[in-house]
């Protein structure tokens, strides 16, 4: 690209920038304009990438001999029956064995990725140095202490045992509200970066500061 | 007082935007100190031997593009960087296309050549099933790269068949894909994973590092500049974290302003 064009581009995406900033003073038609023009950038770019994926994973397989590939075309070409009343519970079909496959996929690496490993990495050892050993127990007490609260169908008679209970979904919930708070600050941190990376655009970019 | 209190919103906006600006037209250079996540992840990485292949999966939208557009410059820097490793790129998301073109003729200084050194799969359509199809047999899932070129007339491609021949994994996570790769390629195959990810997907992906499951990540624009620091570059990350030790440092004090302003108020009662 030469210089001009890329200068052009700039430009276009500096006013686009401050468009769609505006909305921090009030709600105004420039916005509305810039908003509206990313989504319809956003799918009209969607239908071309997914076309051209089509053309990759379906029409040169064809065209290549492979018949195997009209199975999954009929199937997809079964999910745009949804449209036609009559004859709408065919794309049924297809969501199904989506979701049958997806399903199946799922939970035959999920057993051994986020279960098994997920509670083998909660089994540590109380050795080590004083940060590691503090860890290993916060770890495995938090763990403990939160799995608990979300049991729901257990409910003791005797007093002491059920204030013992509440006392540990108590203590639980402290931890959840640390993971909560860490979840909150990382979404926070996306925010700031978003608005630093294009402000420093503007300067720099566009402005040649 | 009560002007202030009404436009607190446009105040806080207005604050934020003032420091930015001037951290970035003044840095400070304040000291950026690379955590235990973004060195395991360099040193996984500068691990590669001559011959090693690395998948390295673009699984991202454009809205997410400005918060970790200079870790992936860095990370790709860096592999670039490595001689003679493999670079095997492929994309879960249709947006990943764009975001190649536009990243690899800025990462690419060092002369790899394409088909050769590095090859582009384009975006495989079919979210988790196709990761696993990819995993298991990358020929009969992908017959073609980006541009339709077939596999077989990729040099590259000859003697990579499946995840079995991949020694490092890298992604771009920014939400359920993450997962994805974890079930389908890191329990399966065990290849070492890292990944590039978003501030608000951090806890999700601490759990998988504590455990081992992953082997190191960078997390936004921090990240980024802790990579940078490591591979001895100064690019887009550093360049912005001056601005974002600041920032942080007034919302710290804004939360805590705010939060004294609320118990300061009179409250309860009908």
């Amino acid at each position: 690209m030469d210089a001009f064009t890329i200068g052009v581009g700039t430009t276009v995406a500096a006013l686009f920038t401050l468009m769609i900033y505006s909305i921090l003073f009030k709600e105004n038609v420039l916005y509305r304009f810039a908003e509206s023009t990313a989504i319809a950038v956003a799918v009209g770019y969607g239908v071309v990438t997914t076309l051209k994926s089509l053309r990759t994973s379906t029409y040169i397989p064809l065209t290549n001999g492979n018949m195997l590939v009209l199975i999954p075309l009929f199937l997809g070409v079964l999910t745009y029956l949804t449209f036609i009343k009559k004859y709408a519970w065919l794309s049924l079909w297809p969501i199904g064995f989506l979701t049958g496959v997806g399903l199946g996929l799922s939970v035959r690496g999920a057993i051994q990725a986020q279960l098994i490993e997920q509670i083998d990495a909660t089994i540590l050892p109380l050795t080590g140095s004083s940060t590691d050993l503090f860890n290993n127990i916060i770890i495995f007490i938090s763990t403990i202490a939160v799995l608990y609260y979300f049991l729901f169908t257990i409910n003791f008679k005797n007093p002491t045992v059920n204030s013992v209970s509440e006392g540990v979904r108590k203590f639980a919930r402290y931890f959840i509200m640390v993971g909560l708070g860490v979840g909150f600050s990382g979404a926070s941190l996306s925010w700031i970066v978003d608005v630093i990376v294009r402000i420093q655009f503007l300067l720099f970019e566009w402005l040649h500061l | 007082m009560k002007t202030l209190q009404k436009n607190e919103t446009k105040v806080i906006n207005a604050a934020i935007i003032i420091v930015i600006v001037f951290a970035s037209l003044v840095p400070t250079g304040l000291p950026i100190t690379v955590s235990e996540a973004t060195t395991k992840m360099y040193q996984g990485l500068s691990g590669l031997k001559p011959g090693d292949v690395v998948w390295f999966s673009f699984d991202q939208v454009f809205v997410v593009l400005p918060e970790v557009k200079a870790s992936i410059q860095a990370v790709l820097q860096h592999l670039f960087m490595i001689q003679g490793i493999k670079i095997l790129i492929t994309s879960a998301y249709a947006d990943g296309p764009a975001i190649y073109e536009g990243m690899i003729s800025v990462t690419n200084k060092y002369g790899k050549v394409y088909g050769t050194d590095y090859v582009f799969l384009g975006y495989v359509v079919g979210n988790e099933m196709s990761i696993a199809n990819l995993a298991k047999d990358i020929k009969t899932a992908c017959p073609v790269d980006n541009y339709g070129t077939p596999l077989s007339q990729l040099p590259m491609m000859n003697n990579v068949n499946s995840a079995s021949d991949i020694a490092r994994y890298v992604t771009i996570t920014l939400g359920p894909q993450f997962y994805w790769y974890i079930r389908q390629v890191v329990a399966p195959y065990k290849i070492p994973m890292y990944t590039i990810s978003v501030g608000y997907f951090l806890s999700e992906i601490m759990p998988f590092f504590a455990s081992g499951q992953l082997g190191g990540y960078i997390v936004g624009l921090k990240g980024g500049a802790e990579y940078e620091t490591l591979i001895g570059t100064k690019g887009l990350a550093s360049r912005g974290a001056d601005a974002m030790s600041l920032v942080y440092g007034l919302l710290m004090v804004t939360i805590v302003a705010v939060n004294i302003n609320y118990w300061r108020k009179p409250r309860g009662g009908k």
